[in-house]
């Protein structure tokens, strides 16, 4: 246990006294910032559109048009720059001119960069017509600003032709069935409005597949962990000499247990960096809002649903990580694991690839039986976790996750120990008769 | 206590239908060093990684220091062939985690370490990283990786490769000193002039089964004498000599001489050959009878030389 303890803590000041731990531990963190705020700010640090409106359609609807600009003003904020200008119609252009001139001058008006974008109404028989002519690289942008508003003004003119009364044309316009989707248990409760609402209705879904893709993103690292410290004892000999001090069960799991204390060393900072936020939070909001959040947060994770995250991801961590120490024992460099590693990375990447839908439909058939493979598992449950699930489904994919984490120690040990007393190269045949006990050890 | 460190018995070792080790049988007193000769592909690897217990005997036993193999590595000092330690450790660390390992409470490791890095001349880089130590600083730092926790026995695998005409004289001073206090060497090398000038005891291995274990006198004696006669001689009036085989033209000597080296029988002696010459009136001018060195022993004891 002693030897163990001592790989272990070796393994673990290997990895974070280095300057490289240091700026991986920032890196998941910035990623998820940098891929929230980065569109923000591209969005909103868009110049601000100066328009102008030429109304020939004969409805004199420029007053409406105007209006429907303003409303896509520039606001002041640190994310709000952009937004549409309105400006008086350049020189050239008048409303009583006719459609074809209008065409003709347009585009040198926009060319001459005087405004960057002219929208000229005209009628085509009855049908209200927008031409919305921009610079290059501007088009379509005011057009998804005041589409709403433009297709309201055919509305309204339709409704005229009709005889329909203006208010009347105005409600149906907004007017919207009430739908509310239900739950047998969120029917249960008191119903509330609010975000802490929203956080109980929605907050088991986003915290199954944050913990989906947090338990993948440390599988997957911790394995690169411990494959490429194997690799580098492998490579600088010294394996041999610790074989010769400890068992290859004190190796491996003090290895394992090390970059596990790794990942626990991430995680803990991350989480304290989201209740230092979530904190932050918290305070600025009103304090009924903030308390009823909390509450709701902390439902969502009951102790015996934590255990069962933990056991999740304890498996998965067995399976993946003895296997990929086990692979890097037989290797000096990258180079050589990859023939095992490019399918085994595949096998990781395919739960990925399932957390989108899983994410709006949890309980698609063909994600529970994925969820039983014993190497999806660890992925795919923590995300089913969110919604209940009968006992025999939990029991049944715990079990077959241990036994495979069983073999998978059981073969990574043999494998351990004869990767790293040989020089030979790794294939699956090789791994295959270590697994069933064909190699002379 | 047992008054052997190391005994195997009839240890073999197969790798599918191919037998690196076949049979062996040798045991090592306390306090001795034994040399593990062999010529490279002999075994002597797959041998020591069994005495070690890192690889199973397919048939046989090993007992180290009264223990099967495997059971008292706390207790055995190993330095394998191809050497190296975590390159981007401080050589104090390295020693303090190995001696950790081999059941040294740290701050007995530490202050052994810092005295054997003292020993060695290493103090200044005791704290400077692996990597920026030269290749010899490093096999340093890797054998007081091996000895600092105090082993009874000492394995070392092909120790001098590698080395430096002073640190292998440097290591074999080692040697000595581990063996007066008391430590059981081993050693594997294919190079015998270190096992000439160390060991008591000799096992020699060659492909996978040992053709001789015993002193250093009695393998030199598995050997043939040599005669070297210098005079205008040929091979066929050589030849006629008591006990002499084969006669090696090694040169001309002057005036019309040659200097002939000639192996002698085994069971006759250059007195028979020499008394022959001189009575039949060849024109020997000079002549030395020589024992033979453990290197040619080596080569007649694992056949090397008709290959």
């Amino acid at each position: 246990m002693n030897k163990t303890f001592l790989i272990a803590r070796r393994e673990y000041l290997a990895f974070v006294r280095t300057v490289g731990f240091w700026l991986s531990l920032f890196t998941l963190p910035l990623i998820i910032g940098c891929s929230i705020f980065i569109p923000i700010l591209m969005r909103h640090s868009a110049p601000v559109e100066t328009v102008a409106i030429l109304d020939l359609s004969g409805d004199h609807i420029e007053g409406t048009l105007a209006e429907a600009v303003r409303a896509h003003a520039p606001k002041p904020g640190m994310f709000d720059n952009g937004g549409l200008k309105l400006v008086p119609l350049p020189a050239g252009l008048s409303a009583d001119m006719p459609p074809e001139d209008a065409e003709a001058k347009v585009p040198n008006i926009i060319g001459s960069g005087q405004v960057a974008s002219i929208i000229v109404a005209t009628d085509n028989g009855g049908r209200l017509h927008f031409r919305i002519w921009s610079s290059d690289g501007h088009k379509g942008r005011v057009e998804n600003l005041i589409q709403w508003d433009l297709h309201g003004l055919q509305y309204y003119k339709l409704a005229e032709r009709h005889g329909i009364d203006h208010s009347l044309a105005h409600d149906m316009r907004e007017s919207r069935a009430d739908i509310v989707s239900l739950t047998p248990a969120s029917a249960a409760a008191p119903k509330k409005d609010g975000v802490a609402e929203r956080v109980r209705e929605n907050g088991g879904r986003f915290l199954g597949i944050a913990i989906s893709y947090i338990t993948w993103i440390s599988i997957f690292s911790s394995s690169m962990i411990l494959l490429g410290s194997v690799i580098e004892e492998k490579a600088s000999k010294v394996l041999e000499v610790l074989l010769a001090s400890a068992s290859t069960e004190s190796l491996l799991v003090g290895k394992v247990l090390g970059v596990a204390c790794v990942m626990l060393t991430v995680s803990g900072l991350w989480a304290l960096t989201a209740f230092a936020l979530s904190s932050y939070g918290f305070a600025v909001m009103p304090s009924g809002t903030s308390h009823e959040i909390a509450a709701a947060v902390s439902g969502l994770l009951s102790p015996g649903h934590i255990a069962l995250l933990l056991a999740y991801f304890t498996g998965g961590y067995l399976m993946f990580g003895v296997f990929f120490a086990a692979i890097g024992a037989f290797c000096e460099t990258q180079k050589d694991a990859q023939a095992i590693i490019g399918p085994m990375t595949i096998v990781l990447m395919i739960p990925m690839m399932t957390m989108q839908v899983a994410f709006t439909s949890p309980d698609l058939p063909m994600l529970q039986y994925m969820s039983w493979f014993p190497l999806f598992t660890p992925f795919l449950m923590p995300l089913r976790l969110a919604q209940p699930l009968p006992w025999y489904e939990i029991a049944g994919t715990l079990a077959g996750m241990g036994v495979v984490a069983l073999i998978m120690i059981g073969v990574g040990r043999r494998a351990f120990r004869a990767g790293a007393l040989t020089g030979g190269k790794l294939t699956w045949g090789a791994l295959f008769r270590i697994a069933t006990r064909q190699a002379a050890n | 206590m047992v008054d052997r460190a190391l005994s195997l018995m009839g240890v073999s070792k197969r790798y599918g239908d191919f037998s690196a080790v076949s049979d062996l049988s040798f045991e090592v007193k306390r306090g001795a060093i034994c040399g593990f000769l062999g010529p490279n592909g002999a075994g002597k690897t797959t041998s020591v990684r069994m005495m070690l217990g890192l690889s199973e005997v397919s048939a046989g036993r090993i007992d180290v220091l009264g223990r099967p193999a495997g059971q008292a590595l706390d207790r055995i000092g190993f330095m394998p062939e191809e050497r190296g330690l975590y390159r981007k450790m401080t050589p104090l660390d390295v020693i303090v985690f190995l001696a950790g390992l081999k059941g040294v409470k740290t701050a007995a490791a530490r202050r052994r370490g810092k005295a054997m890095l003292e020993a060695q001349g290493l103090e200044p880089f005791m704290n400077k990283q692996i990597r920026s130590l030269s290749k010899g600083m490093s096999q340093k730092v890797q054998l007081i990786s091996c000895l600092v926790h105090e082993p009874e026995l000492v394995i070392l695998d092909e120790p001098f490769s590698g080395l430096d005409p002073v640190n292998q004289q440097g290591l074999e001073t080692v040697i000595r000193d581990l063996a007066r206090q008391g430590t059981t060497v081993l050693f594997s090398t294919h190079v015998m002039q270190h096992a000439e000038r160390l060991c008591e005891q000799v096992v020699l291995l060659a492909k996978g089964r040992k053709v001789f274990e015993g002193t250093l006198q009695a393998a030199r004696a598995a050997a043939p004498r040599h005669l070297d006669l210098e005079g205008a001689l040929n091979e066929a009036d050589l030849l006629t000599l008591p006990g002499i085989v084969a006669a090696v033209d090694m040169g001309e000597a002057g005036d019309g001489a040659h200097v002939w080296q000639c192996h002698l029988k085994k069971g006759h002696t250059a007195h028979e050959a020499l008394k022959a010459a001189f009575l039949r009136g060849l024109d020997v001018r000079r002549f030395e009878a020589r024992e033979p060195s453990l290197h040619e022993a080596f080569i007649v004891l694992t056949g090397a030389g008709h290959e």
